[in-house]
């Protein structure tokens, strides 16, 4: 990217935080992205089109719709949108899935802004982490 | 005002906590890395190759790990206030329980691991008696 296509991508990300219809910043909680997310990252996220397998995206948590989830997307099919925390031993339970209705799935995370030694896109594929490799 | 300070301030916080909770609980999961253990560590005492030994060490100590965390899961998840109404001790069990997988992942002690077992059938007759099997597994356990 130019200087010039990088002050421009700046500025419509500023436009766009003003507006905050499609451009939001968030902040994690928890392990469960780890190592691609960590507690306390800051991350910018957009609603810009549907998710892909490997986004990492945001969804209402279908116990409380008040809360929000980080996730990535496994799968994608007719029964939904299917998340998983990367690193499946941090989550409740390895074993756990939910297929979520793709009206549910809005926001995507586009990368991180803090802290300042990370900042950059975060991957779009979990780094494998297997604990029953022998 | 608005400043760019402002504008990059989080609106709200998301959560990386945990999974969809799929409500499949058994305690037999803990069990049967809890019965790895027992083997692992009866194998690493009938081998004399250093190499095995270390490998057996490294691996029983992964499986110890994976019991503590099916034991959590169990605790934090399955159980709920009106079990502790009928076992008072639950949170004992749980503690001693998950102190013991502890015990086997730092010893290579097959009495402790055979504690375990003992215990995890403990917690497991907890679960049945709770209605487990049929609450949490989808066709209840195999047998």
């Amino acid at each position: 990217m130019t200087g010039r296509g990088l002050l421009w991508s700046l500025v419509a990300i500023l436009v766009g935080l003003v507006l905050r219809r499609r451009l939001d910043v968030v902040e994690v909680r928890g392990r469960s992205m780890a190592p691609a997310l960590l507690p306390g990252d800051r991350l910018l996220v957009a609603r810009l089109g549907p998710p892909r397998v490997g986004d990492v995206v945001l969804a209402a948590d279908p116990r409380d719709p008040r809360r929000e989830l980080v996730k990535r997307v496994s799968a994608l099919g007719a029964g939904g949108v299917t998340l998983r925390g990367d690193n499946a031993l941090r989550s409740t339970d390895a074993r756990s899935f939910g297929a979520l209705p793709p009206s549910s799935v809005g926001w995507r995370v586009v990368g991180r802004y803090w802290p300042a030694d990370r900042i950059g896109r975060v991957p779009t594929s979990a780094v494998g982490d297997d604990l029953h490799g022998q | 005002m608005l400043t760019l300070r402002s504008l990059l301030r989080p609106t709200r916080v998301v959560d990386a906590h945990c999974d969809i909770p799929c409500g499949v609980y058994d305690p037999e999961q803990a069990r049967i890395e809890a019965e790895s253990c027992l083997r692992i560590i009866e194998k690493h005492d009938a081998s004399d190759d250093k190499l095995f030994r270390a490998r057996c060490i490294h691996v029983k100590e992964e499986r110890a790990e994976l019991v503590k965390h099916h034991l959590d899961v169990l605790w934090h998840d399955y159980f709920k206030p009106e079990h502790l109404e009928k076992y008072p001790d639950l949170h004992e069990t749980f503690w001693k329980a998950t102190k013991q997988a502890s015990k086997v992942k730092q010893t290579l002690d097959a009495g402790a691991a055979k504690e375990l077992l003992s215990m995890i059938d403990g917690i497991d007759e907890m679960w049945k008696a709770t209605g487990g099997p049929e609450k949490t597994r989808v066709n209840g356990r195999p047998s």
